[in-house]
C-alpha cells in the first residue's frame, strides 16, 4: 500500500496511462509497420505502429475498445481496462490470399496530420511494387522521385534532388549504413532490391536530430526481417533481371533470416542488338545480395545482423583489342545492431556499421596498363536511445562516431618496361566524425507538440596530408606537410532542429519547423547525373563544410478518417559553402587533389508543395505539385552572378494511381510533368583552326523542352496452388513515346575553313519510345 | 579520365537513345573579338583576328569575309621592342609566310595563293622572328576594345625517336600504329602539341587530343606511347583507319613545346569539342589566355621528326 501511495503522484500528475505494444503478423510474427491502433471511445487518441511494429498511446483511465486496422489483415477489436500502464501485443491475421479477398493494395502510412516531422513521407512498398517502371524493375528510388519537393535526376534515373539541394545532399541509409552510390548502371536502377526492403522513409529537410551529415534529405531504408515462423521463398523473373529471396526461422521463435539476391542479364539481352557494332555486345551486368539475421536474445534484447553487397561489372574491347578495359564498382554495407529495452519506456540501439564504396577501372592501351580507383570506407559506432519518461515527453539521444577513409580518384600506369607513373601527390584522406544529439517530442498540451532537437557535430581531417599552394601556372609553390595521425583541420557545428505541430482538429493540423544542418562529405558532379567515378571528398584544409538553414511551414488535413489526406508546405532554404567545379575545369588526369578545382558559393531555394493522397479503397494514389525556385552563386562562375541550379524546376507534377479492378487485376499508372531543365547553350560561334567553337550564354540560362511521361502497368494475380502464389506484371514505360530532352547541343559539320559548314541544334532523348516489359513474380 | 568518360558513355547510350534536329530560339549574345595568334622560332608572328557570329547565322563567303576584323592595331612586343603587325590577305602571302600559316593553321599551301578565292587575313610582321626562350606580349586595339595576352616560346623539347607497330589484326597488315619515345626534362610543366603530316597533306593536329603535359610523367627517362594520326576536324573520322598510318607513307611529326597557358587553351578546347553532345562534362570549358577577348596567343618551340613506313 505504501508503494502505491508513493508511486501514485507521479502517475496522477499525468493525464492518463500509457498503452503500448507491438503489432505483429499472427502468421509470421513479422512486425507490421503503419498499422492503425485506436480507441473506439476516444477517436482523437490513436497511434500508428513504427517500423518495428511498436505503438503507444496515452488515454485517461477507463474501459476501452481497442481497434486495430491494417490493410490486408483482418480488423481486430479488443476490450481492455486501462487503469495502469499496459503492454499489449496485437497479432493480426492476414486476409487469406487463397480466397482472393484482398480488397485493396495497402499502403502503410502514418496520417500526415499526426507526424511530428515536417516533410516526412513513408514510401508505401506496395505502391513501389505495383507502379510501372522501366524494364519492370520496381524501385523505391523511382517512387521517391514522384513525391512533391523531389526532383528526379532525369530520364530513367534514380538520382534525386530535394528542395534545391545537390545530389550529394541526400543521406541514403540502408539499415543505418550510408550508401554512397545508390545506383546501378548509371543510376538507371537503385541498389535497393524491393524484395529485401520492409520500408523506406523520406524526410525532406526537417531531419530529426538523430540524422546528420547531409543537408537536404534522409532516405532511410530498412531491410526486412525474416519470418520467424515458416520457411518462405519469393522472387521474380523480369526482362533484364531476376530476383530470389528466401526467409525463415533459424531457431524457432528466436532467430530468423532473410537472404535476397538479384542479377541482371543485360549482357545476354543486348548482345543480339549490338552484334554488328564494334563492341559486339554489352559485357556488363550487376548483381546484389541482401541478408539479415534477427535473433531474440532475451525478452529485452534483440540482435540484428544485416548486410548488403552489390557490384556493377563490365568490360570493353575497342579497336581490335588495341584497347581493353575492365571496370567494376559497388557498395558493401554491414550492420550489427543490438536492441535493448531497459524498461517499457526506455530502450537503446547499439550498432557497429561498415560502409564501403569502391570504383575501379583498368585498361591496357599502347603497352601501358592504367588503373583508376576511387572509393569511401566508413567504420561507425553508434548508440541511439529512446526514452519516454512521461506521457508528455519522448526523448531521443545518442552518440555517433565514424571513421572515414576517402580514396580520391587516383591513377597509376605501368609501361611494358616496368616504369610506373601515378598520381602520387593524391593520397587517401582520413577523418573522424562524431555527433551527439538530444531531442524531445514534447506534448505541451493535447494540441501542441513541440519537437526540440540539438545535434552537435564534430569533424576532423587527419594526416597524412600535404596542403599545396599553387602559382598562376598551377605549379606547387609551397606545401605544408602533416604526418599520419596529425590533426589537419577540424570543424564543429551546432545543428538545432525545432518543429511545432498544433492540432486544429482531429483531422487537421499546422506545423512549422526550423532546421540547421552541416555536411562534411561532398560529391561534386559536372555531369547530368552522378557517375560511378565521382569522388566523395571530406571537409578539409581546402574545403569548408556545407551548411544549410531551412524554414518550413505547412497545413495538413485528412478527410474521411484518413481515407484522403492533403498538405500544403512552404519552405525557404539557404545553403552555404556549396560546391561547383571552377569555370573551365576539365575532368582529366591530374596529380593534385580534386578539391583544388572546386569553388564554394551559396545557394537558395524556396517553394510550395501540394500533396493530396488517397490511402484506401480500390483506387489509391496521390497527386503532388511543386512550385519552386533554386539558384546558386559562386565567385568566378557566371561572372559571379546568381544562376539557376541545373535542377531548378519551376513546376513539377506527379500523378500516381493504382486501381484494383477485381481480385485478380490491379492497374497502376504514373504521370510526371516538369519544367524544362536549365542548361547552358552557345549563343555565338567562332573558328579556331577553321573549325567551329562556341561562345556560351549565361550559365543555365536556357530551358529545354518540358519533361512529361506516362507509364502504365497491369498486375495479374495468378491462381494459387497450395502455398504457391504468383503474379504477372505488364508495364509500358513512356506510353505515348514522348521524346523528352536528355540534353541539347549544337553540332557543326563540314571541312575546316569551308563555307559548307552546317550548324544544327540537336536534342538527345533516352528511351524515346514506349518500352514494354513483363515480370513474373512468385511467392511460396 | 576523359577516356573513361567516353567509354562509360558508350555503355550508357547502348541502352537506348535517339537524336533529332531541333529549332531553337537562342539569344544573339554579345559579339567578342577572337584572336588566333602564334609565334614560333625563326618565323614571324601571325595573328588572325575575327569576331564571333550568332550561332546559326552567316555561312556565306560574304559572312566569312565580314567575320575578319580589319584595320585593328596589333602590336607584339618583346624585350623592350614593339612591332606593329600589318594586315595581309592570303593572296599576298610570300612563300615563307605561306609555309608558316599552313603549318600553324592546317590550311593547304595551295589555298593560300592568289586566285584560290580563299578568304583569309593575317596580321604579321617582316621585322620580328620568334626566338626560343623569349616571351611575347600581344596588344590589340580596335574600335575601343583592347585585347592583350602574353606567351613564350619555350625551350625546344624534341622527342627521342619514332617507331612503328603493326595493326593488332594481322589481316590489316598495311596499317601501322606510330609510337614516339620521349624523355621529359626534369622541370614540371613541360607541354607539347603535336601535328602529323602524311605525304603531301598539311600538318594536322591530333584529332581528339593534340596536347600533352608532364604533370604525371615529369622527368620520365623513356616513355613510349602511341601517337594518333592528325586529321582535319569537322568531320567524323573513319574509325577503321583512325590513328593508323599506311604502308609507304612518309610521316613528319611537328612536335611543338608550349607554355602552360597555351597548353591549357588547347586542352580545354579539345575537351569541350570532344564532350559536345555528351551528358558527361559541362560545356563551356575553353580557357582563353586573351584578356578582353577570346582565342589564343601561343608560342611554339618546334622540332620536326620524320619516319618512312616501308
Amino acid at each position: 500500500m505504501a508503494f502505491i501511495l508513493l508511486s501514485a503522484p507521479s502517475v496522477w500528475a499525468q493525464d492518463g496511462f500509457v498503452l503500448r505494444g507491438r503489432v505483429l503478423d499472427a502468421g509470421t510474427g513479422e512486425p507490421l509497420a503503419g498499422a492503425s491502433v485506436s480507441l473506439k471511445e476516444r477517436p482523437s487518441v490513436g497511434s500508428v505502429s513504427e517500423p518495428d511494429g511498436r505503438y503507444s498511446m496515452v488515454a485517461p483511465p477507463g474501459s476501452y475498445t481497442l481497434l486495430v486496422r491494417y490493410i490486408g489483415y483482418e480488423e481486430q477489436e479488443l476490450t481492455l481496462l486501462l487503469f495502469r500502464n499496459e503492454t499489449q501485443d496485437l497479432r493480426l491475421k492476414p486476409v487469406s490470399y487463397s480466397t482472393n479477398e484482398v480488397e485493396v493494395i495497402g499502403t502503410r502510412l502514418k496520417p500526415i496530420t499526426q507526424t511530428a516531422v515536417m516533410g516526412e513521407l513513408d514510401i508505401p512498398m506496395e505502391s513501389v511494387k505495383t507502379l510501372p517502371v522501366l524494364f519492370g524493375e520496381t524501385d523505391i528510388m523511382k517512387t521517391v522521385q514522384l513525391l512533391p519537393g523531389v526532383q528526379s535526376g532525369g530520364e530513367g534515373n534514380t538520382g534525386f534532388y530535394v528542395r534545391g539541394g545537390g545530389a550529394d545532399q541526400n543521406l541514403v541509409q540502408l539499415d543505418q549504413a550510408v550508401v554512397y552510390n545508390p545506383g546501378h548502371l548509371f543510376n538507371f536502377f537503385s541498389v535497393f532490391n524491393s524484395d529485401a526492403i520492409s520500408n523506406a522513409t523520406l524526410i525532406k529537410g526537417n531531419m530529426p536530430a538523430r540524422y546528420g551529415g547531409r543537408l537536404s534529405s534522409v532516405l532511410d531504408v530498412e531491410m526486412r526481417e525474416g519470418s520467424p515462423d515458416s520457411l518462405q521463398a519469393e522472387g521474380g523473373i523480369g526482362l533484364i533481371a531476376s530476383r530470389l529471396s528466401v526467409q525463415g526461422p533459424l531457431v524457432k521463435d528466436k532467430a530468423a533470416f532473410i537472404f535476397s539476391a538479384r542479377r541482371t542479364y543485360v549482357d545476354v539481352l543486348f548482345s543480339p542488338l549490338l552484334r554488328n557494332t564494334e563492341q559486339g555486345g554489352v559485357p556488363y551486368y550487376f548483381y546484389d545480395f541482401n541478408g539479415k539475421l534477427s535473433y531474440t536474445l532475451s525478452p529485452k534484447d534483440r540482435l540484428y545482423l544485416s548486410g548488403y553487397y552489390g557490384k556493377d561489372v563490365g568490360s570493353l574491347k575497342l579497336s581490335s583489342g588495341k584497347f581493353v578495359a575492365d571496370f567494376q564498382w559497388g557498395n558493401a554495407a554491414a550492420t550489427a545492431r543490438w536492441n535493448h529495452r531497459f524498461s517499457d519506456g526506455h530502450q537503446v540501439d547499439v550498432s557497429g556499421i561498415l560502409s564501403d564504396y569502391a570504383f575501379n577501372f583498368d585498361w591496357d592501351f599502347g603497352d601501358i596498363t592504367t588503373t583508376v580507383e576511387t572509393g569511401v570506407r566508413d567504420y561507425s559506432l553508434r548508440a541511439d536511445f529512446v526514452y519516454t519518461p512521461s506521457v508528455r515527453h519522448q526523448l531521443e539521444y545518442g552518440l555517433h562516431y565514424t571513421h572515414h577513409t576517402l580514396r580520391p580518384r587516383t591513377g597509376s600506369a605501368e609501361t611494358a618496361e616496368g616504369d610506373v607513373f601515378s598520381t602520387d601527390r593524391i593520397l587517401s584522406k582520413s577523418a573522424h566524425q562524431a555527433a551527439l544529439y538530444l531531442s524531445d517530442d514534447w506534448n505541451v498540451t493535447d494540441r501542441l507538440l513541440l519537437s526540440l532537437g540539438l545535434r552537435g557535430s564534430y569533424f576532423v581531417q587527419m594526416g597524412p596530408f600535404t596542403f599545396y599552394e599553387f602559382d598562376d601556372n598551377q605549379r606547387a609553390t609551397d606545401s605544408v606537410v602533416y604526418a599520419a595521425g596529425e590533426r589537419v583541420k577540424d570543424f564543429m557545428a551546432f545543428e538545432p532542429r525545432v518543429s511545432v505541430r498544433y492540432t486544429l482538429s482531429a483531422s487537421s493540423s499546422v506545423k512549422a519547423s526550423y532546421t540547421r544542418s552541416a555536411q562534411y562529405l561532398h560529391l561534386v558532379s559536372n555531369a547530368y547525373t552522378t557517375l560511378p567515378l565521382d569522388v566523395w571528398v571530406p571537409s578539409s584544409a581546402i574545403v569548408e563544410p556545407q551548411r544549410a538553414t531551412q524554414y518550413a511551414a505547412g497545413y495538413f488535413q485528412s478527410f474521411r478518417q484518413n481515407m484522403y489526406e492533403g498538405s500544403v508546405e512552404l519552405y525557404y532554404k539557404t545553403m552555404e559553402n556549396q560546391l561547383e567545379y571552377r569555370e573551365g575545369f576539365v575532368a582529366g588526369p591530374s596529380n593534385r587533389d580534386l578539391e583544388y578545382e572546386f569553388v564554394q558559393g551559396s545557394g537558395e531555394s524556396y517553394g510550395v508543395e501540394l500533396f493530396l493522397r488517397k490511402n484506401y479503397g480500390d483506387l489509391q494514389g496521390w497527386f503532388g505539385y511543386t512550385l519552386s525556385w533554386t539558384d546558386r552563386t559562386f565567385a568566378g562562375i557566371n561572372q559571379s552572378r546568381a544562376f539557376p541550379a541545373r535542377f531548378d524546376r519551376r513546376h513539377d507534377v506527379s500523378l500516381v494511381g493504382t486501381f484494383k479492378l477485381n481480385p485478380r487485376w490491379t492497374f497502376g499508372g504514373s504521370f510526371v510533368y516538369g519544367t524544362g531543365q536549365a542548361t547552358t547553350m552557345p549563343e555565338r560561334r567562332y573558328l579556331i583552326e577553321g573549325t567551329v567553337n562556341y561562345q556560351y550564354g549565361d550559365r543555365n540560362s536556357f530551358r529545354m523542352q518540358p519533361f512529361h511521361r506516362l507509364d502504365l502497368s497491369a498486375t495479374l494475380d495468378g491462381k494459387s496452388y497450395g502455398r504457391l502464389q504468383s503474379s504477372w506484371t505488364f508495364a509500358i514505360y513512356n506510353v505515348y513515346g514522348r521524346r523528352n530532352p536528355f540534353l541539347y547541343y549544337i553540332d557543326s559539320e563540314g571541312p575546316p575553313y569551308s563555307t559548307d559548314t552546317s550548324v544544327q541544334a540537336k536534342k538527345v532523348s533516352l528511351i524515346p519510345f514506349p518500352l514494354p516489359s513483363v515480370t513474373f513474380n512468385f511467392k511460396w | 579520365m576523359r577516356l573513361i568518360n567516353i567509354l562509360l558513355l558508350l555503355l550508357l547510350f547502348s541502352l537506348a537513345s535517339c537524336e533529332e534536329n531541333l529549332t531553337l530560339d537562342i539569344p544573339e549574345g554579345q559579339e567578342q573579338l577572337v584572336v588566333e595568334g602564334h609565334i614560333e622560332q625563326g618565323a614571324p608572328p601571325v595573328v588572325v583576328l575575327t569576331r564571333s557570329l550568332p550561332v546559326f547565322e552567316g555561312f556565306s563567303p560574304a559572312d566569312t569575309e565580314a567575320g575578319f576584323v580589319h584595320g585593328a592595331q596589333v602590336v607584339v612586343s618583346s624585350g623592350g621592342r614593339s612591332y606593329t603587325l600589318e594586315e595581309i590577305p592570303a593572296a599576298a602571302f610570300w612563300s615563307e609566310l605561306r609555309r608558316v600559316v599552313s603549318e600553324q593553321y592546317g590550311i593547304p599551301e595551295d589555298q593560300l595563293t592568289n586566285g584560290s578565292g580563299f578568304i583569309f587575313y593575317v596580321y604579321t610582321s617582316r621585322e620580328l622572328l620568334g626566338e626560343v626562350g623569349k616571351s611575347y606580349q600581344l596588344r590589340i586595339s580596335h574600335e575601343g576594345r583592347v585585347l592583350s595576352a602574353s606567351t613564350t616560346i619555350p625551350q625546344l623539347n624534341p622527342l627521342d625517336a619514332l617507331f612503328l607497330q603493326p595493326h593488332p589484326d594481322p589481316d590489316q597488315d598495311s596499317l601501322f600504329t606510330l609510337f614516339y619515345r620521349y624523355r621529359d626534362p626534369d622541370t614540371l610543366g613541360n607541354s607539347v602539341r603535336y601535328f602529323t603530316k602524311r605525304n603531301s597533306e598539311p600538318f594536322y593536329p591530333g584529332y581528339f587530343a593534340s596536347v600533352f603535359n608532364d604533370e604525371l610523367i615529369n622527368g620520365v627517362q623513356a616513355l613510349s606511347y602511341p601517337l594518333d594520326r592528325g586529321e582535319p576536324r569537322g568531320q567524323d573520322p573513319d574509325l577503321d583507319t583512325y590513328s593508323y598510318f599506311g604502308k609507304g607513307d612518309t610521316v613528319v611529326v611537328r612536335w611543338a613545346a608550349l607554355d602552360l597557358d597555351h597548353y591549357r587553351f588547347w586542352y580545354t578546347l579539345e575537351n569541350e569539342r570532344n564532350n559536345n553532345g555528351s551528358p558527361i562534362g559541362s560545356p563551356n570549358t575553353t580557357r582563353s589566355n586573351i584578356q578582353g577577348g577570346m582565342g589564343v596567343w601561343g608560342g611554339y618551340g618546334v622540332t620536326y621528326h620524320q619516319i618512312i613506313i616501308e
